[in-house]
């Protein structure tokens, strides 16, 4: 125990001591006895007065002494200004986050090509095994900052994987966003990197709730399987990515802009490597029964084609369920006949169970003249997802059943069934 | 022309409708629409967010030195 704490300890003591003195009561004597004794009580709390005097003197003397060793010097002081800034950094601003999330998509498939079944471990290109980012700052409340940082990592991707080549190896990561953005509640959006064009999406539109498994790019589903050909008795070099195409637009190098919502319309476009541009024009709305949404994109692809014409609607009972959603685009074939594609599809949703709601849908898409003059393809798939909504699972499967018709060949239908899950975290 | 009425009311009640109607953010399929995760709960990420900016104390009164047993009694 140091000085100064002993002097500090000592003088309450001192001061207990003292007022026991003073508080004891006198036996019942005589009045000069009590004089004297009262008397000579004076005479004690006078020294232990003066004692305390010197105690609390010393007592000055040793907290001075303290604060000299104590004191830093004068070189590590802070401005206040730099003390600010140091808390500013530890503790932060508000408005400002980093959000981090992903997803695993996986599925088995069984493929029926005519002459063989195989079965598939894939990663889900609906909707791949992805990482994400999402930077945000608001300097002001009408204008957010932004960083957008996506990647997949699709080991043996769903369109890749082929009767040929069942393993497509490892896999590595890809890049889907590597965007910047500056976004104005008045002014609208600002998007500058790698990401959706402006018709990215047109014709994607769709309320079924089952585009996990079946949305209008059937060819992500199965895209790599090839047809087999009759007449050959052998596998052709035609897959169903290469028949199936929806003409929707990419991911690119892009400068996008997109306006403020107006009556839930929303305008965009954006110009991308290779002199390509795009526009689009989006609507969502809804009432107490419907939710209905429509977006129609024009496109200059680049390349030798001139043109891609994107549209797609999509309409939400919500007392009934039921869903209906349709897609339609074209495409310049540069020299030939242009591509066209349709799709439809009906849906149903409902909360069948308390942990997740349960969606089913119909589809059929017809692709023409993709691959090669005169090519008709045709798919049917039937697909059910059942969620679980506090975990985000979805679990689904499904059977699609695409076909091509081409002059010069004599192709088997193929056959597909799919399990699989989704997990996001 | 018979058949004016009836067109008239079809896009009255067309307008009334679309009075009540509300924009929403639809999904987008094959991106990942918000919803919960399973291990980052209902916000369906992890949020790492900086905290708000430490305040400063507020301006305290003057400490008092204590009191002495030899200082004369205070107001």
């Amino acid at each position: 125990m140091s000085e100064a704490q002993t002097i500090v300890w000592s003088a309450p003591a001192l001061l207990v001591a003292g007022s026991l003195l003073v508080a004891t009561p006198a036996p019942a004597q005589t009045v000069e006895e009590l004089r004297e004794l009262i008397e000579l009580q004076r005479q004690q709390i006078e020294q232990q007065a003066r004692q305390l005097e010197v105690l609390e003197g010393r007592l000055d003397e040793l907290e001075a002494q303290a604060i000299d060793v104590e004191e830093p010097p004068p070189a590590t002081v802070l401005p206040p200004s730099v003390v600010a800034e140091e808390a500013r950094v530890r503790s932060g601003d508000t408005g400002v986050s980093l959000a981090i999330s992903g997803q695993i998509n996986r599925m088995v498939t069984v493929a029926d090509d005519g002459d063989d079944t195989k079965v598939f471990s894939v990663d889900n290109t609906n909707s791949s095994s992805r990482i994400r980012f999402v930077g945000t700052a608001s300097p002001t409340e009408e204008i957010t900052v932004g960083t957008l940082l996506e990647a997949e990592l699709r080991s043996n991707a769903s369109t890749e994987v082929s009767q040929l080549d069942e393993d497509t190896g490892t896999a590595n990561f890809r890049d889907r966003h590597v965007d910047i953005f500056v976004e104005h509640e008045a002014l609208g959006k600002l998007s500058l990197g790698q990401g959706s064009t402006a018709y990215d999406g047109a014709t994607q539109v769709d309320l079924s709730g089952t585009s996990v498994i079946a949305y209008s790019g059937i060819a992500d589903l199965a895209g790599g399987l090839l047809f087999f050909d009759d007449d050959l008795d052998a596998l052709s070099d035609t897959s169903i990515g290469t028949v199936f195409n929806s003409f929707d637009g990419p991911r690119l190098d892009r400068l996008r802009y997109d306006t403020p919502r107006f009556a839930g319309f929303t305008l965009s476009g954006d110009l991308a490597a290779d002199q390509r541009w795009s526009t689009a024009l989006r609507w969502a709305g809804k009432t107490s029964a419907w939710r209905a949404v429509a977006a129609a994109a024009y496109a200059d692809p680049g390349g030798d084609r001139d043109w891609v014409v994107n549209s797609s609607a999509s309409l939400l009972h919500e007392a009934t369920g039921v869903s209906v959603t349709a897609a339609a685009s074209g495409r310049d074939n540069s020299g030939r006949d242009n591509g066209f594609y349709l799709y439809g599809k009906l849906g149903w949703q409902r909360d069948l169970f308390s942990f997740g709601r349960t969606f089913l849908s119909l589809d059929y898409a017809r692709s023409d003249d993709v691959a090669v003059e005169g090519d008709e393809a045709t798919s049917v798939g039937l697909f059910a997802v059942q969620t679980v909504h506090d975990f985000g699972i979805d679990v689904y499967g499904g059977y699609r059943f695409p076909r091509l018709d081409r002059d010069t060949a004599s192709f088997d239908d193929i056959h597909t069934f799919t399990l699989g899950s989704r997990v996001r975290f | 022309m018979r058949h004016r009425p009836l067109f008239v009311l079809a896009a009255l009640a067309l307008l009334v409708n679309c009075s009540t109607v509300e924009p929403f953010d639809p999904p987008v399929a094959g991106e990942m629409n918000p919803r919960p995760g399973l291990f980052s709960g209902p916000d369906g990420a992890f949020v790492l967010q900086r905290r708000e900016p430490a305040t400063p104390p507020a301006e305290q009164p003057a400490e008092q030195p204590p009191r002495r047993l030899t200082d004369p009694p205070r107001p």
